[in-house]
């Protein structure tokens, strides 16, 4: 198990050790999603990806 | 642990009964109405029936004092500032659910109220019963002010920028959306369904009772006055609150400056949650998330925009704005778990 945090609100992230790259994974905190772009020994490197905005048209 | 309720009738009153029936280390042995002596408490508060046998007594001093340990008072304001002083001097413990002893300087009745506090020698003694600013006070008090629904999400939802002095202090806009609950189990003209059904109503749009509380806690964390520019409006719903902050911070502030303020503040506390969620119908506090539970669910948005920094405080005003948050200053002043009795998840749909 890899610990990283969240960029944006600073969450613990837990990435589970058989993570592989290109899985996304979700901020328990504020929900943001995470792609993993690259997981060794003890290093994990996340991107941030674009979630749908909220305005629907009220 | 004998509890007493005074005023039983009304919404609190009913919602003391609702969250102590069901509490494990407490016994209601006497609820007291005034024009209700001799019926049901089931009769006022029908969720009640087949639950307990109680019914109203009229009120008097000695039996209280013979069949309680501790009294809520959920009288009208202007009501209990006569009757607690008198169920102090029997021993008794007292939370009061009125205004009548939130604030603490005697001529902010006059300003705020009308009328002239008569029992101000009381007003210092008294604890705000706010248990996530108060609550060693609270634990050794003889008698808790539980404060305002308004105040309690206003407040709650200001104190980590208050403390942090991160906002322009003149600049504090609160715009609050209340149920109608909120207004009292006694009926108005403004609460008749054809008139307040499908509306919006502003009310008391300056100068409304709360602010003197607010300010009053609020200025008590930094030690110096804070002005609060407060507008609460009328919506449809029966209960809920949801308080919209504006404040406007002195410098640029990251989203992950303010979750680490909030967690700071709250990441310990069991009845306030961060609700700033990316997903989902339910970003941001709601409300209805919250109805029948003691939760306060605070959130925030930051506007790069107008440099604004946008604040979100939502719960159900009967019971984190009035009883819940009483039975959880109960709670610590019994000395037992703060959660007793108030564990609730409320309901998802509703």
């Amino acid at each position: 198990m890899n610990k990283t945090t969240c960029p944006d609100c600073d969450s613990k992230l837990d990435v589970p050790a058989d993570a592989v790259e290109g899985e996304i994974l979700s901020c328990p905190g504020c929900g943001l999603e995470l792609e993993v772009k690259k997981i060794g020994n003890d290093c994990v490197e996340l991107e941030e990806l674009i979630i749908e905005g909220e305005d629907w048209g009220e | 642990m004998r509890i007493g309720i005074v005023g039983g009738t009304g919404y609190v009153g009913g919602e003391l009964l609702r969250l102590l029936l069901f509490h494990p280390q407490v016994e209601v042995t006497t609820v007291t109405s005034r024009q209700r002596v001799g019926e049901y408490v089931f009769s006022m508060h029908p969720n009640l029936r087949g639950l307990t046998n109680l019914k109203f007594v009229p009120l008097d001093i000695t039996t209280l004092q013979k069949k309680c340990d501790v009294v809520f008072t959920a009288t009208p304001h202007g009501r209990s500032v006569n009757l607690v002083p008198q169920l102090l001097e029997t021993g008794l413990k007292v939370l009061d659910m009125s205004a009548d002893f939130r604030l603490k300087r005697p001529d902010a009745y006059d300003e705020w109220y009308g009328w002239q506090h008569s029992n101000p020698e009381y007003l210092n003694e008294a604890v705000y019963g706010l248990p996530e600013l108060r609550r060693k006070e609270i634990k050794n008090a003889r008698l808790v002010a539980c404060p305002g629904c308004m105040a309690t999400s206003t407040i709650l939802a200001l104190i980590p920028i208050i403390k942090a002095e991160l906002v322009d202090e003149a600049r504090i806009i609160v715009d609050v959306k209340i149920g109608s609950s909120g207004a009292g189990s006694e009926p108005t003209i403004a609460s008749h369904h054809p008139e307040r059904s499908g509306g919006v109503r502003p009310y008391k749009t300056v100068g409304h009772r709360h602010i003197a509380e607010i300010e009053q806690e609020l200025s008590a964390l930094v030690d110096k006055p804070i002005r609060i520019s407060f507008t609460p409006h009328a919506v449809n719903m029966v209960r809920g609150i949801l308080s919209t902050i504006h404040v406007f911070p002195h410098k640029p502030l990251r989203n992950k400056d303010l979750w680490k303020l909030y967690r700071a503040q709250y990441g310990n506390e069991p009845f306030v949650r961060i609700v700033k969620y990316l997903k989902g119908a339910y970003r941001l506090p709601n409300p209805k998330i919250t109805l029948g539970t003691n939760y306060c669910d605070l959130g925030f948005e930051l506007d790069p925009h107008s440099k604004r920094l946008v604040l979100f405080s939502a719960l159900d005003n009967m019971v984190k704005g009035a009883s819940g948050q009483g039975v959880q200053c109960l709670n610590i002043l019994l000395g037992i778990d703060e959660t007793t009795g108030l564990q609730s998840t409320g309901f998802h749909p509703m």
